[in-house]
């Protein structure tokens, strides 16, 4: 299909014993549940089945994230309009579509990181199993130890070494929990598919990795604070086709612990790693964008009822 | 006619060599025309001394330095296209401003060596001035480096938190009086040395005396612009992306700056303050009106006029005596040898911390 499929991967030898299992091909992800995930949710968003695995070490177990009717502005400029979407737990949602149509922003709106820009202002309700993440009864700190995100370039912190970098989220946020730090550095960075790449050289400074191997820290890092969802920011774009398979096969079997909300502008890689599906649209200049469809990544890809949908993830614009 | 006599002329040297290639070897012909186009500019500019009657070396010099440029642009462009001239005429001008500044440090550096090294002795640390009359020699600048170091370390001390934490509201809080802080930080750092001096002595000294903490204070107030502003610099210097990361961990904004963004720009900020300190290190009008300077040897900052290096040369070569100017020059050396070691130590442990990291290769 794709070269990435030919291409002779270095037996990946990450699968320590007992980590969780995951499906090994990344086609044979498991269907996703009852069809028409999108529509009016489901009263009740705790009736997810949860695997076995399902809960980590720690104890955070896997949320349903909701967004309600989101708008975002920036200063004046409106850039969302009204989009919904419920993101499952325990599935990767794929959020698609062309430049500038409000994917990142509406990602970021996930875990309150527009708020670093101090023009930004949103609409509507984001709830995490229920309660409204904007709310009072959470801060913007705890909300982001919850709900973790990973950026478009690799960043991590320069001073750090590698092992200080994946327990950095402990540190920044200030949870110090009695925990076996080097049992949880050895579990996430196992989690992020690096453990065996960089066990001897946990002293090293972060920077001193490739860059795939960067991004994986990074995910690694966000993991160790036990987040209940990972927001993705096109975490592949600034890696090479090998190192975006090892993280994307990362992504697929962390999906059985945690929820996984991922922006790409990859149509090949919303169809190998999610399992739901939003095409994010501006229809006209200067409007701001919304979201044109949502739903099983499978009905998305094969029979989008939308005709821009179907444009779009065939490749006729975008 | 074909692009092949562009090649490049085959090497010389053995193809099976495993030795990087020069890119444009320096052939026989270039020195000789370089000597040529030297020669040219000799005896042009020495016929011009004659006929026009110059007694000056300099003008002479650079008379000779601009005809040497043209007659070897001319020789250049003989021999090779004119690009390649143009090319090779900008070397040799980048490659002389370059040496003319490097050659100023060593000649400066030279003759400080020359008139200081002879009278420095151990002793010129470990005696004062007094009790030494102007006509022998012997006696030392322990009051001047006791008074430096006390000064410039205080003055430090005051000056590196206030500093970063102003760089910290500029840059990393943004906050509302952003704006203004920093015009007024500009505005400060144009501030003649001696009207920091002025404003102590109108303040302070007058009602209380002379004391080396008057000297502080007008040095706090030289070195607070100078540091503030390129810890600023330096903390622009780290990715944006490194604090969206830290955040986005769940990190109060003051923990971020704590714990990634000082650390991230520690090397960076200590080169800030090791500025800083060589600036006010060497200032010498302000502490006339606030230290004074003493022939003594006074340690209690707090009270009495105190010496400091600048001022012990300032005042020592004034004096008639030889015995005298020669205590001056060496107390310059030594003021020169201490900011050296300064930038050297703040060099290597940067270069140290960061090693550590696989950064800065």
């Amino acid at each position: 299909m794709t070269a990435a499929d030919t291409t002779p991967i270095p037996p990946s030898p990450r699968h320590a014993p007992g980590a969780t299992t995951a499906p090994q091909t990344l086609r044979d992800a498991p269907p996703p549940g009852p069809g028409g995930d999108w529509g009016p949710p489901p009263p009740g968003p705790q009736d997810q089945p949860r695997g076995p695995g399902a809960v980590l070490a720690g104890g955070a177990q896997p949320a349903t994230l909701e967004a309600v009717a989101l708008s975002a502005w920036f200063g004046k400029r409106k850039v969302l309009e009204r989009c919904s979407l419920r993101m499952e737990a325990q599935k990767v949602t794929a959020l698609i579509g062309p430049s500038g149509c409000g994917k990142s922003t509406f990602l970021r709106i996930l875990n309150r990181m527009h708020e670093v820009v101090p023009s930004a202002q949103i609409a509507g309700r984001v709830e995490l199993d229920g309660v409204d993440i904007y709310g009072g009864s959470l801060s913007t700190t705890a909300v982001r130890t919850k709900i973790g995100m990973v950026f478009q370039k690799p960043n991590p912190f320069p001073a750090m070494t590698i092992g200080q970098n994946v327990l950095a989220g402990l540190k920044l946020s200030g949870t110090k929990s009695g925990v076996d730090l080097p049992a949880l550095v050895e579990e996430c960075l196992t989690k992020a598919g690096l453990w065996n790449e960089v066990k001897d050289r946990l002293n090293e400074g972060g920077q001193t990795l490739s860059g795939g191997q960067q991004q994986r820290l990074c995910i690694a890092r966000a993991l160790a604070v036990r987040p209940q969802v990972l927001l993705m920011d096109e975490p592949c774009s600034a890696l090479d086709p090998i190192s975006t398979r090892v993280v994307e096969e990362t992504i697929v079997e962390l999906a059985d612990d945690i929820t996984i909300v991922i922006v790409t502008h990859n149509m090949q890689q919303a169809a190998r790693v999610s399992t739901q599906c939003a095409f994010f649209l501006v229809e006209d200049q200067g409007k701001p964008g919304r979201i044109i469809e949502a739903g099983d990544t499978r009905v998305m890809f094969e029979a989008p009822t939308d005709p821009r949908t179907f444009d779009y993830v065939t490749g006729r614009f975008g | 006619m074909t692009l092949l006599q562009f090649r490049p002329p085959p090497s010389t040297e053995d193809p099976e060599s495993d030795t990087p290639n020069r890119r444009r070897p320096v052939t026989k012909a270039d020195v000789m025309e370089a000597g040529y186009a030297a020669l040219a500019a000799v005896v042009g500019a020495g016929l011009l001394r004659v006929v026009f009657g110059w007694t000056g070396v300099m003008g002479t010099a650079v008379t000779a330095y601009l005809l040497f440029l043209v007659a070897f642009y001319l020789l250049q462009r003989d021999g090779a296209s004119d690009e390649s001239a143009i090319d090779r005429l900008v070397t040799v001008a980048i490659w002389s401003a370059g040496c003319m500044v490097v050659a100023l440090l060593v000649w400066m550096l030279g003759f400080l060596l020359i008139k200081g090294l002879p009278d420095l002795r151990p002793s010129f640390f470990t005696e004062d001035l007094k009790g030494h009359g102007p006509l022998n020699p012997g006696g030392g600048a322990r009051a001047a480096i006791i008074g430096t170091f006390e000064q410039v370390g205080l003055a430090t001390l005051v000056v590196v938190p206030i500093a970063v934490m102003t760089a910290i509201y500029l840059h990393e809080l943004k906050g509302r009086l952003a704006r203004p802080t920093r015009f007024i930080i500009d505005a400060m750092s144009g501030l003649p040395s001696i009207v920091a001096g002025l404003l102590v002595f109108t303040v302070w000294v007058e009602s209380h005396g002379f004391s080396g903490v008057s000297g502080s204070a007008a040095l706090v107030v030289l070195m607070l612009p100078t540091v503030t502003r390129t810890s600023e610099e330096i903390l622009r210097t780290i990715p944006d992306s490194l604090r969206e990361a830290s955040l986005a961990l769940g990190a109060p904004q003051w923990r971020v700056i704590v714990r990634v963004v000082l650390p991230t720009a520690l090397a960076g900020l200590v080169t800030a303050v090791i500025l800083g300190i060589a600036r006010a290190v060497g200032e010498t009008a302000p502490m006339l009106l606030t230290a004074f300077g003493s022939n003594n040897t006074n340690v209690n900052i707090l009270h009495g006029p105190q010496s400091d290096l600048p001022l012990f040369a300032y005042s020592l070569i004034r004096l008639p005596s030889k015995a005298q100017n020669d205590r001056a020059w060496t107390g310059a050396l030594v003021l020169v040898i201490l900011v050296l070691v300064l930038f050297v130590t703040a060099r290597l442990v940067s270069n140290l911390s960061q090693r550590k990291l696989g950064r800065g290769r």
